[in-house]
């Protein structure tokens, strides 16, 4: 039933429905961090021994001497006003600012590489659904499945060493030449050094980000291959692909019409790649020295910042959230027959 | 909901297409892929030709007869060390995920057949755990546990809970409503009888379906675990590990470092992810990861 301010009605059921998702999520990372055996105030000191006073300022400084669930409360309201914390090892410096700073970086990683992926999901798609039952058709299937299981690091690797270390056509780490600055206004590279002007800058970031994006991409690109293919073999048996067909309309344009139809599920997909794009993304990361929040909370952990890492994990799961309201609201717009 | 409908739609099973002869490839190569593995790690002893934990010659060393694979920064010979590493893989991921079915095929079953507010409330904690990403799960609770391969073994476990609860609720679902439920149920069985004799063999297919897709995937993330620094400690010979104790030497032209380790990461993953192509399709099921 479609009526007047079904969207926004919508909308609101949506987002209601992602408070409980983001709690679970926090709770969850709430007990990991706290539950599990040994405490994090002596597995930063490590072997270290410091006076009692030292290490209750520690405990105190990570918010860890209260009752757990105070704990959890307090970090909770924290958290929904921006607050994560601060860094234990680097005194002072909010992590918060530390997210803010790295998170660009992942963004753009993420959004160029599921161009990639979605880009060659359709082509690998259609040419499996227009030659179905063929010998094409049956190698796409073969590549989505091996798509899936490149690993990561290895893929990246194999990359590095053909075009960064053989050909050395491209860069195969960082995200931009040491000494070459972009004035930060979005953190995403592409999109600061076009407003800038700064064209020497776009080319350098554009080649640095050439190779993690393949990598992810990649990987990420076998299930849109199978989802497109399935979806324009359902969409080409149709009757209005028929009527097209039957007044003379090109074979080619034909194909066009059904992928804009067989293109819609695509955005759910999105949604649901969504956890794998981000555990890919601090593989990649890591491959290729990208300094997103992937290789963040690593760098994180290696220092035993607890109080960092648990803000990350915590920035990770409210990203989880927003990705997924985000994602059902564009499928909403796209198609009209979704309305509550 | 139109999510589970697109999931399955990835995973159609092709039959009747072309689909019975791929399908049948993909069962075969990942069967003997797998089977492989499998004598390389019972048998690593015998066919390892050297202590995979020691020098073994010159580090660095590129492939040679002596060397299959060639040497690492300390001399050990990395094709010894790559048939010992097929054994760490395979035992953490296997127990982990005979962990995971241990927790997740139960509970999916209960909540399943149960239904009302508890199948409420499993199935949003399992789909909110299942919505986050599993590697930053698994990074963070091997981060916590510190890095020794029984904790890698438990923090994959926990993350591949959810895979095996959403298959296996699903199907319940579906099977609680067929007659022979109906016929079980007149003939005075009593719930748990009808939930672990009637319903779950009757689920068998889904599981080993499932158990592979889930395997082909823990794989990957144990290696991640592993070439992010948070699983084993040197020197155990370990894939993922040997990758990133090799990415460094890249610039050297040293290749051979991590060509190899990562090599059978993919192909171990790839050989149990086409069992499971090949099976799904055989017992015309969709397979969900």
């Amino acid at each position: 039933m479609v009526r007047a301010g079904g969207l926004a009605r919508y909308i609101a059921i949506r987002a209601l429905m992602v408070v409980p998702t983001v709690l679970i999520l926090y709770t969850m990372v709430f007990l990991i961090l706290r539950v599990i055996p040994g405490d994090p105030i002596t597995a930063i000191v490590g072997t270290k021994s410091l006076p009692p006073e030292q290490l209750e300022a520690l405990r105190e400084a990570a918010g860890l001497n209260k009752p757990y669930i105070v704990q959890y409360f307090e970090y909770l309201w924290n958290v929904l006003h921006g607050d994560f914390g601060e860094s234990l090892v680097i005194r002072g410096r909010p992590i918060a600012a530390d997210l803010i700073d790295r998170f660009p970086a992942t963004l753009e990683l993420s959004i160029s590489s599921f161009i990639v992926s979605v880009l060659i999901g359709l082509v690998t798609g259609t040419l499996a659904a227009s030659r179905r039952g063929g010998k094409v058709d049956a190698s796409m299937r073969i590549y989505s499945v091996v798509a899936y299981t490149l690993f990561i690091p290895w893929f990246g690797m194999m990359l590095q060493i053909l075009f960064g270390v053989q050909l050395k056509v491209l860069p195969i780490s960082g995200r931009l030449d040491p000494g070459l600055t972009i004035e930060r206004i979005t953190g995403l590279y592409l999109i600061d050094s076009l407003i800038t002007g700064n064209i020497e800058g776009f080319k350098n970031a554009l080649a640095h980000l050439v190779l993690p994006t393949i990598t992810l991409g990649t990987v990420l690109s076998g299930a849109y291959t199978r989802l497109l293919r399935n979806n324009l073999i359902d969409v080409l048996s149709q009757d209005f692909i028929r009527a097209y067909h039957a007044r003379g309309v090109r074979g080619y344009k034909v194909m066009l019409h059904a992928i804009k139809n067989a293109f819609i599920p695509v955005v759910t997909l999105m949604g649901l790649q969504f956890a794998i794009l981000l555990g890919g993304a601090i593989l990649t990361e890591t491959t290729f020295s990208w300094p997103g929040m992937g290789t963040y909370l690593l760098d994180r952990i290696e220092y035993r910042d607890y109080t960092a890492i648990q803000g990350t994990v915590i920035f990770f799961a409210l990203l989880v959230g927003l990705i997924s309201l985000v994602v059902d609201i564009v499928y909403a717009l796209l198609d009209p027959r979704i309305r509550y | 909901m139109v999510r589970l409908e697109i999931v399955k739609k990835i995973y159609e099973p092709l039959i009747g297409i072309f689909g019975v002869r791929v399908g049948r490839g993909m069962l075969i190569t990942g069967m003997l892929i797998v089977l492989a593995v499998v004598i390389m790690a019972v048998f690593a002893p015998l066919i390892a030709p050297y202590n995979p934990t020691i020098s073994a010659g010159k580090p660095f060393q590129p492939p040679t007869k002596e060397h299959l694979f060639g040497t690492n920064r300390l001399g050990q010979d990395m094709f010894s060390r790559i048939v010992y590493g097929s054994r760490i893989i395979l035992l953490v991921v296997i127990s982990a995920t005979l962990i995971s079915m241990s927790v997740g095929i139960p509970l999916g079953l209960i909540s399943g057949y149960v239904g009302g507010k508890l199948d409420r409330a499993f199935s949003m904690v399992m789909d909110s755990i299942y919505a986050f990403p599993s590697l930053v799960l698994a990074i963070a609770i091997a981060a916590m546990l510190g890095p020794n391969i029984t904790n890698t073994a438990l923090a994959i476990s926990i993350v591949y809970i959810p895979t095996y609860f959403r298959m296996i609720r699903g199907q319940t679902l579906s099977l609680k409503e067929q007659l022979f439920v109906e016929a079980a149920r007149a003939l005075g069985a009593r719930d748990r009888e009808i939930m672990f004799r009637y319903i779950l063999p009757n689920l068998a297919p889904t599981i080993v379906v499932v158990f592979s897709l889930s395997v082909a995937d823990a794989i990957l993330t144990e290696a991640g675990l592993s070439f992010l620094g948070l699983s084993v400690v040197p020197p155990t010979p370990d894939w993922g590990y040997d990758l990133r104790v090799g990415q460094p030497f890249l610039l050297n032209g040293y290749w051979w470092l991590v060509f190899f380790p990562g090599l059978m990461v993919m192909l171990l993953a790839m050989g149990f992810a086409f069992i499971g192509e090949g099976l799904g399709e055989r017992f015309a099921l969709g397979g969900e990861r």
